[in-house]
């Protein structure tokens, strides 16, 4: 019985010091990262049967488990890929959001202060520095393009860098946690069954790691070896085995990066399976704000430089000459098969350029048919009998009066995103600042009638030069201006019925010059003429940049719904909307993250307070187990003075 | 949570300290720039619609500049006509006194000396140029001299043409800075209906002044159809008889019927001219063609009679006087200026009322803006405190709470 009461006694004094161990473990890893606090799992011994029953002898600590909820990390760890996700997101979205709107560095102030350099020139055509000024406007937007597209290649190479580091980190992990797999299914046998809780913790505090970079699932095998999978399902860790990813250049760009799963067969991209984690935050930032800036932004390279060069080279400038391009355009390649018989010429369209698809194509003419082929996808996006002028498809516009049987070309246009980075101004004296028109009309002094002509505009220049004056002769027996001009002579009439037709227009083409439209208004009496001459010496006029003026407010993009600004000021909105969202998600996530981690906490962490508490229980219960011990040798002395 | 984790609840500390701070930073940047909205992600819609206000703003101050040189040069054309005005109005009155038959030659030479000066005077207005250098009435050919002659020459051409140069003043209106020296100098018509032009009015009544010419009266008659037998027509007193060979009746003087409306004219110039030597009347006549031209003996107004008998076959012009045929066109020519200078200022008028409307709209663009972007102090100040208190309150409840151990009892 005595020795009975020795040995509960001493189970009492072993257990506590396990339990008193613990305790110190736990304080002693109070701030480890990925800790989880431990206990001990005391059991009553089995009872003896003695003449008076069951009596217990005593305590045992069955075994030291980790206080961990599967649920609670799971959750972190959705909570952590979704937060770092939207922080990764937000940390590049807010480079862009800040300088696109910076008037420094944003293309809104400088397009307005262009117009408004073109608004000066049509004050005071004649004036050189006025015309400086608009030179150099124009350098400041060429400025800006390239400066963004520099912030947008910068920001390119900065998320290939970071794809780089987050694969590399991913595949740490991925091996560390196959190599924790194998420690732990080892242990776990040794220990006969017991959890290796500090490896459990270090094999958990990875693959909270791991979430960071990526959204992970995970899947607990019977011998305590974890699979993990990244993704959408991709198998990162199986057991002992870590698989590996990598970056690679994309098919389309080498400027730009895919992830890769690196498999004996060969690499598979995986790129848009990636998400969650700085991964895919980062991913998710290049297809969602960065491309589309880019491409946006060369829209608008793209729609400003034909836009303007339309008006100016229908101009003249100060020498008299037609003007030249005033932006470099980017033009369309056009590479013609051997033994074509016509001409292919491909320009962009300025106003459907959001369908530009960055794609090559094919015409080739067969039996009276041409076929327009996209490369990319080898889809016939138009196949037309021949016939004159000209067809749109995917904002490429192809004048095709020329082709011929039997034709075939390869037409490249330059990529959307590279288009920035070539914008430039392509005159130098600003002399060569179209602001006048070619053609000046007057009206005889001595007409009868009050006919008019006005709103001279003039399509398809080819010269500065109007050779000889046309003379309009109203012709009121068949209500018709006559016409006739050289060289031809050419001959024609232009229908005019002043009770009907006032404010109608009028097109005259002249052969090696150009389109002259106008608008005719009043009324006209029989003979009376109207004149067309070449501007010689219009110095003074600004009707060209007029024209130039009105493009700030035209809609030419986006199918004619919006204008430059307009299409730039949906880029700064669209950023600024993802980017708040991002801020908005990232403050409701960190939230979320924050009560996962308290959650989790509040199981799994070290409160020292408890400890100390603990402490205190435990060593008080060990000093009473000292005490049975003392009691039984005090009853085992009794017993032995009996005797003596 | 009833059991939180010593490490937990320091970070929970520290982040709420750290969340204080980042707010307290946001609205110190918000105080210091005055703004509510620092990037496009603190409220895309608003910050999208700033980039318009700031564009119709800017717009708004590019319409002011236009809308200043527009003023400049049509005042400066205002004034420019306004000189020619009084140098038109002044002539007049030269003329006016050069036809005062008591005029010695001498005299009208003197004061057609002063014509010639004014008309040099007003083709140098006609040329004027603006600030830039621009002759502000050749159209679109601004370094083009518009007018070449002077009184030595007396040939005058304009050399510019009629552009006009429309100026953008407001969002939707457009107006013309100039006038075409043809419209206000040049293209006016006598009263005949053919072409005349300011300065060679003023040259033809110098010159005529110069050489002492009188002021007769005149009066074209053209035979335009054979009149018929014994149809008449008196002049000055004498009647006249067209006759085919059947003599006239008594008193009239016969004039043959020749075989064309030329051989006609010409038997009556003869009449009339055998008249006047017969001091039958004061009337001298001559004839180009068909047409013959009466002039008067006398000088002075209503020397001239004239009563058709002929139903239509001859056709009068009324009596003029050169010297004062002169006067009129000065007359129509200062009505033009005049005109002109009524257009010139109506666009003054519009460019001063859409001054006006662009200053309420770029005030209602500045409200709306300020409304926009601009901060409120008062609030952002108060919150800033708060903030502040915030903070201090996050940071000492932290210390306070770190100083709580159970270890410390022990």
């Amino acid at each position: 019985m005595g020795g009975d009461l020795l040995l509960t006694g001493l189970s009492g004094l072993n257990a506590f010091r396990n339990v008193l161990n613990t305790t110190g473990h736990n304080i002693a890893n109070a701030t480890t990262e990925g800790y989880s606090r431990q206990r001990v799992e005391l059991d009553a011994r089995t009872p003896q049967l003695s003449g008076g029953g069951y009596v217990g002898s005593g305590v045992t600590s069955s075994s030291i488990s980790r206080l961990y909820d599967s649920f609670l990390a799971t959750q972190f760890r959705s909570s952590s890929s979704a937060s770092s996700d939207l922080g990764s997101y937000l940390n590049l979205a807010t480079q862009v959001d800040t300088v696109l709107a910076d008037s420094n560095v944003g293309l809104n102030v400088s397009l307005q202060r262009f117009f408004n350099a073109v608004q000066e020139v049509a004050d005071d055509p004649t004036s050189i520095p006025a015309r400086q000024v608009l030179l150099s406007e124009g350098e400041v937007i060429q400025n800006r393009f390239n400066t963004l597209d520099q912030l947008f290649t910068d920001l390119t190479s900065q998320i290939n860098n970071s794809l780089d580091d987050t694969v590399a980190d991913i595949n740490n992990f991925a091996k560390d946690i196959a190599k924790l797999n194998e420690q732990i299914v080892l242990a776990t046998g040794i220990g006969g069954g017991n959890p290796p809780n500090d490896l459990l913790d270090q094999r958990d505090l990875l693959i909270d790691g791991l979430s960071t970079k990526t959204s992970v699932s995970t899947n607990v095998q019977e011998d305590g070896s974890i699979n993990v999978f990244i993704g959408s399902g991709q198998s990162l860790v199986l057991g002992k085995v870590a698989n590996t990813l990598a970056t690679q250049p994309t098919a389309t760009d080498p400027e730009v990066k895919d992830i890769v799963f690196v498999q004996s067969s060969g690499n598979t991209v995986v790129t848009k399976f990636m998400n969650g984690g700085d991964l895919g935050g980062t991913l998710r930032f290049r297809d969602e704000i960065l491309d589309t800036s880019i491409d946006n932004l060369g829209q608008i390279a793209i729609a400003l430089s034909a836009a303007v060069n339309e008006v100016h080279t229908n101009g003249v400038d100060l020498n008299g000459a037609q003007g030249q391009a005033f932006f470099n355009e980017p033009s369309v390649g056009v590479a013609a098969g051997g033994g074509n018989l016509g001409t292919l010429a491909a320009s962009f369209d300025p106003a459907t350029t959001a369908s530009l698809t960055g794609s090559n194509y094919t015409v080739a003419v067969a039996a009276g048919n041409y076929t327009i082929t996209r490369s990319s996808d080898a889809t016939v996006v138009a196949s037309n009998p021949l016939g004159g002028g000209s067809i749109t498809v995917d904002g490429l516009n192809f004048d095709i009066s020329g082709l011929s049987n039997g034709d075939t070309y390869t037409i490249s246009p330059p990529l959307t995103k590279d288009v920035a980075s070539i914008f430039s101004v392509g005159i130098t004296d600003p002399r060569e600042i179209a602001a006048a028109l070619p053609v000046v009309s007057a009206i005889t002094p001595s007409n009868t009638g009050s006919g008019k002509l006005s709103n001279i505009s003039i399509n398809n220049l080819s010269t500065g030069t109007l050779p000889n004056t046309i003379t309009l002769t109203f012709d009121s027996g068949n209500n018709e201006y006559d016409f006739s001009y050289l060289p031809g002579p050419t001959t024609g009439s232009i229908p005019y019925n002043a009770s009907s037709d006032n404010g109608k227009t009028g097109t005259i083409t002249v052969a090696n010059f150009g389109e002259i439209s106008f608008t005719l208004t009043g009324v006209p009496q029989n003979g009376d003429t109207i004149t067309l001459s070449d501007n010689a010496g219009g110095v003074g006029d600004n009707r060209a940049a007029n024209l130039l003026a009105n493009l700030q407010t035209s809609l030419s993009m986006s199918g004619g719904t919006a204008s430059f600004q307009d299409t730039y000021g949906q880029l700064i909105a669209d950023v600024g909307r993802r980017t708040q969202s991002a801020e908005a998600n990232g403050l409701a996530q960190g939230a979320l993250l924050a009560q996962t981690t308290t959650a989790k906490d509040s199981i799994s962490g070290v409160n020292l307070d408890e400890e100390a508490a603990n402490l205190i229980r435990f060593q008080q219960a060990y000093q009473a187990a000292s005490q049975v011990v003392l009691t039984s040798r005090t009853i085992f002395d009794t017993l032995l003075g009996a005797f003596r | 949570m009833d059991r939180i984790s010593t490490n937990l609840a320091q970070k929970l500390g520290i982040s709420a300290i750290l969340l204080q701070q980042a707010n307290v930073n946001q609205t110190q940047q918000q105080i210091s720039l005055g703004k509510k909205i620092l990037t496009p992600s603190d409220n895309p819609a608003d910050s999208v619609r700033l980039l318009d206000l700031n564009e119709s703003l800017s717009r708004l101050d590019q319409f002011q500049d236009n809308l200043d040189f527009a003023k400049n040069r049509l005042s400066l054309s205002e004034g420019t006509l306004q000189a020619v005005t009084s140098s038109l109005q002044r002539t007049r009155e030269l003329a006016v006194q050069g036809f005062n038959a008591t005029n010695s030659a001498s005299d009208k030479a003197a004061i057609a000396e002063e014509i010639f000066q004014r008309l040099d005077e007003i083709v140098a207005l006609a040329n004027t140029k603006d600030a830039s250098g621009d002759y502000i009435y050749s159209g679109f050919k601004s370094q083009t001299q518009a007018f070449t002659g002077n009184s030595d020459t007396g040939v005058f051409a304009f050399q510019g043409d009629q552009g006009q140069r429309l100026l953008r003043i407001g969002e939707n209106r457009e107006i013309s800075d100039s006038n075409s020296g043809a419209e206000v100098f040049f293209d006016l018509q006598d009263k005949d209906g053919n072409a005349e032009d300011i300065f060679s009015t003023l040259y033809n009544l110098a010159t005529d002044l110069a050489n002492n010419r009188p002021a007769l009266e005149q009066m074209d008659i053209t035979t335009v159809g054979l009149p018929a037998n014994t149809e008449t027509v008196t002049i000055n007193g004498v009647t006249y008889e067209f006759d085919s060979g059947g003599g006239v009746g008594a008193g009239n003087v016969a004039v043959a019927i020749g075989g064309s409306t030329d051989a006609t004219t010409l038997n009556l110039r003869n009449a009339i001219n055998s008249q006047q030597a017969a001091g039958n009347t004061d009337a001298t006549a001559s004839v180009v063609g068909s047409v013959l031209t009466l002039t008067a003996d006398v000088e002075g107004e209503g020397t001239l009679s004239f009563s058709d008998g002929t139903s239509g076959d001859l056709s009068p012009t009324l009596p003029s006087i050169p010297l004062y045929d002169h006067l009129e066109q000065i007359d129509t020519a200062l009505g033009r200026v005049l005109d002109v200078r009524a257009q010139l200022g109506a666009r003054l008028n519009v460019i001063d009322s859409q001054e006006q409307t662009n200053q309420d709209f770029e005030l209602s663009i500045k409200s709306t803006k300020s409304q926009i972007e601009d901060l409120d102090m008062a609030e952002a100040i108060s919150n800033f405190n708060l903030q502040i208190v915030a903070l201090q309150a996050a940071q000492q409840a932290f210390v306070r709470v770190q100083n709580l151990s159970l270890f410390n009892q022990l």
